[in-house]
């Protein structure tokens, strides 16, 4: 069904964006979670400093984040050197090297909310977890997380969805292998450089509900907690 | 047992208390530093330094705002202060029981009112078997009534040497009533430190209160009555009180049957200096006498309560008026009311604010009850003063109305 309306190489790109998408989002929220709780305790004067390159993907231009990855992960860089020594094969123009890409790409879709989560979060619940004998982790763990339910989805739904949509940096870092590295994105600007409107508008609208229907959950999921908690 | 907290910029308390004080009452205007003083000993506070004679031990605290985890219900606050309670911590209903909230049991959090997040989160802390529990106005939107009998527990655990129970509030009757000792915080800085009587006196006099409270204590008295109820009571749920013997120890069971035997009316009978008292049962806190089994009670009267009699042969016949209680006093002091006033003086052109201290209308008599060493606060006009020819030394009757 999905491939009579999308077409074979269409069914593909959707393929490798979700998949693209799920690791993103999943190691984003394990490297985002210590991070944001470390950045929400730290108080130095470097912190605007951190918190600025932290946030620089949500204000550079894609393709010139693109550009440096594309330089750091070419086989003369000690990265890319690093990984193929390592793995064996190119950083650059394959998968893992566009999951490297999104996840420093979307970090800030991921950090932003747990951020400010935490920062809002009443330090006084953690000063009775530790007068109840909670350790610092337990206490991350019992207490921090559950209470912090809504942004942990919310940096999950926005880190997601910013993967599917993105362009720029996996044009210059992915190239455009069908099956391997070509994107949704890069399938619809295909399409339309090749003319084939017919299917541009297919992936278009399905993209456009698929957007809208998740940003309907957070905002519902978001209500839902709001008023769990009384607030 | 000795106390001394450092906060930079904030707090800088050194405390002396008796050994045998257990329950401490912590008093002081606002911004004293009450709550960063209880931080700091919470352990809270990473900047402070704090020594005291509890060092080892597990120290609890509860704030005002009570701080339930709103991401699970009542059980489970309890289940989480349960997970590294001590062993000899109280049983979970035995916690719920003392601080009234049994029913709260499977309630959500955002369900409960300020007074019942309040009697939960104090709950939650015992459950967790603090050697020290703070309480830093924790019980501030609790109803006066349940908020006594909440205060009578946790004395309870005091007596029986389970807690040790620092209380900070600004109802001084509530800290009156049940403080061993009283600590007043002012500027970061322990000012006013020991025996909660002579402490209240000097805070008193200190913030110019024009109508103090005088704080009586007397033995209770059991009227044949009222030991038939107590029998009963105790033959009726011999099980429960059994319970509630081992959880709360020998005084605190004593204190429960004190409870139930004299809850018919509401009133209590109470001897001072060898007279009958007659006091409300929600104003009086009881603890054991030393090498007594007999209960001592502790109240406290407003001095503007407290009317003064001149005509000491009636002494126990003053049938005509509803003041129910009569003490014999000597009136060994008598003071001036003095009111800070802010006069504002307008001119054509220039507005002039003078401060000064004026008499107000009312004198304040200090008497000393006969054949006690207590004192009473009376409040009276400077009319009356004068129409009564009153002065010190002269014994009069102090009557005062149900406290």
């Amino acid at each position: 069904m999905f491939g009579d309306f999308f077409g074979a190489s269409t069914l593909e790109a959707i393929l490798v964006t979700l998949k693209l998408a799920f690791i993103t989002s999943g190691l984003l929220l394990f490297i985002a979670l210590p991070l944001a709780w470390f950045l929400a305790n730290w108080q130095s004067k470097a912190k605007p400093l951190v918190m600025s390159i932290l946030a620089l993907p949500l204000v550079l231009p894609p393709k010139v984040l693109g550009f440096y990855l594309l330089v750091a992960f070419s086989p003369q860089s000690a990265l890319g050197q690093g990984w193929q020594s390592l793995t064996g094969s190119n950083l650059a123009f394959s998968f893992e090297g566009l999951v490297l890409g999104s996840v420093i790409y979307s970090l800030p879709f991921a950090l932003q909310p747990l951020y400010s989560g935490f920062s809002q979060l009443d330090n006084r619940y953690l000063d009775v977890a530790k007068t109840l004998g909670f350790s610092a982790t337990e206490a991350f763990m019992k207490i921090v997380l559950p209470l912090s339910k809504a942004p942990i989805v919310v940096a999950l739904g926005l880190s997601f969805a910013h993967t599917i949509g993105e362009f720029g940096v996996v044009l210059m870092i992915g190239g455009n292998i069908p099956g391997e590295t070509q994107v949704l994105s890069i399938a619809l600007y295909e399409q339309v450089e090749a003319l084939e409107y017919d299917s541009a508008h297919n992936l278009s609208i399905a993209l456009l509900v698929f957007s809208f229907l998740m940003l309907a959950a957070l905002y519902r999921f978001n209500g839902i907690t709001r008023s769990e908690e009384g607030r | 047992m000795r106390i001394s907290a450092h906060l930079p910029n904030r707090i800088d308390a050194q405390i002396s208390l008796q050994p045998e004080s257990r329950f401490i009452g912590v008093t002081g205007p606002s911004g004293a530093g009450k709550s960063s003083l209880f931080r700091a000993l919470a352990g809270v506070e990473k900047s402070a330094k704090v020594e005291t004679s509890w060092a080892s031990q597990k120290v609890g605290i509860v704030f005002q705002q009570p701080m339930l985890f709103p991401h699970t219900d009542v059980r489970g606050n309890l289940a989480l202060a349960q997970r590294h309670a001590s062993p000899n911590a109280m049983p979970i209903d035995a916690c719920l029981r003392g601080c009234y909230c049994e029913h709260l049991i499977d309630k959500p959090i955002h369900a409960l009112s300020g007074g019942e997040a309040q009697r939960v989160a104090i709950a939650r802390a015992l459950v967790n078997g603090p050697d020290v529990l703070l309480l830093d106005e924790s019980l501030s939107a609790i109803d006066v009534f349940t908020r006594r009998k909440i205060y009578q527990f946790l004395k309870n655990l005091c007596v029986s040497g389970q807690l040790i129970c620092f209380v900070i509030s600004h109802d001084l009757d509530d800290l009156a009533l049940f403080s061993d000792e009283l600590i007043y915080i002012d500027r970061g800085r322990a000012e006013l430190c020991g025996p909660t009587r002579n402490v209240l006196a000097r805070v008193f006099e200190r913030e110019s209160f024009t109508t103090p409270s005088s704080v009586l204590e007397g033995e209770t008295v059991a009227t044949p009555h009222k030991s038939d109820g107590n029998n009963q009571n105790k033959n009726a749920s011999s099980n429960h009180d059994t319970n509630s013997d081992r959880q709360e120890g020998q005084y605190g069971s004593a204190i429960l049957r004190q409870y139930k035997s004299q809850a018919d009316n509401g009133i209590v009978l109470i001897l001072v200096a060898g007279h009958e008292i007659y006091v409300s049962e929600e104003s009086v806190s009881y603890f054991p006498q030393h090498g007594s089994e007999q209960l001592s009670a502790r109240f406290a009267v407003k001095a503007c309560d407290v009317s003064i009699d001149t005509n000491i042969a009636d002494f126990g016949s003053a049938s005509t008026i509803s003041i129910l209680n009569a003490l014999p006093c000597v009136i060994s002091s008598i003071n001036p009311v003095s009111t800070t006033l802010i006069t504002t003086e307008s001119e054509p052109q220039t507005v002039q604010t003078q401060q000064g201290k004026t008499h107000s209308a009312k004198v304040l008599l200090k008497l000393n009850i006969i054949n006690s060493n207590q004192t009473l606060y009376a409040s009276i006009s400077h009319l009356s003063l004068t129409r009564l020819h009153l002065e010190t030394g002269m014994q009069v009757i102090a009557r005062f109305k149900l406290p």
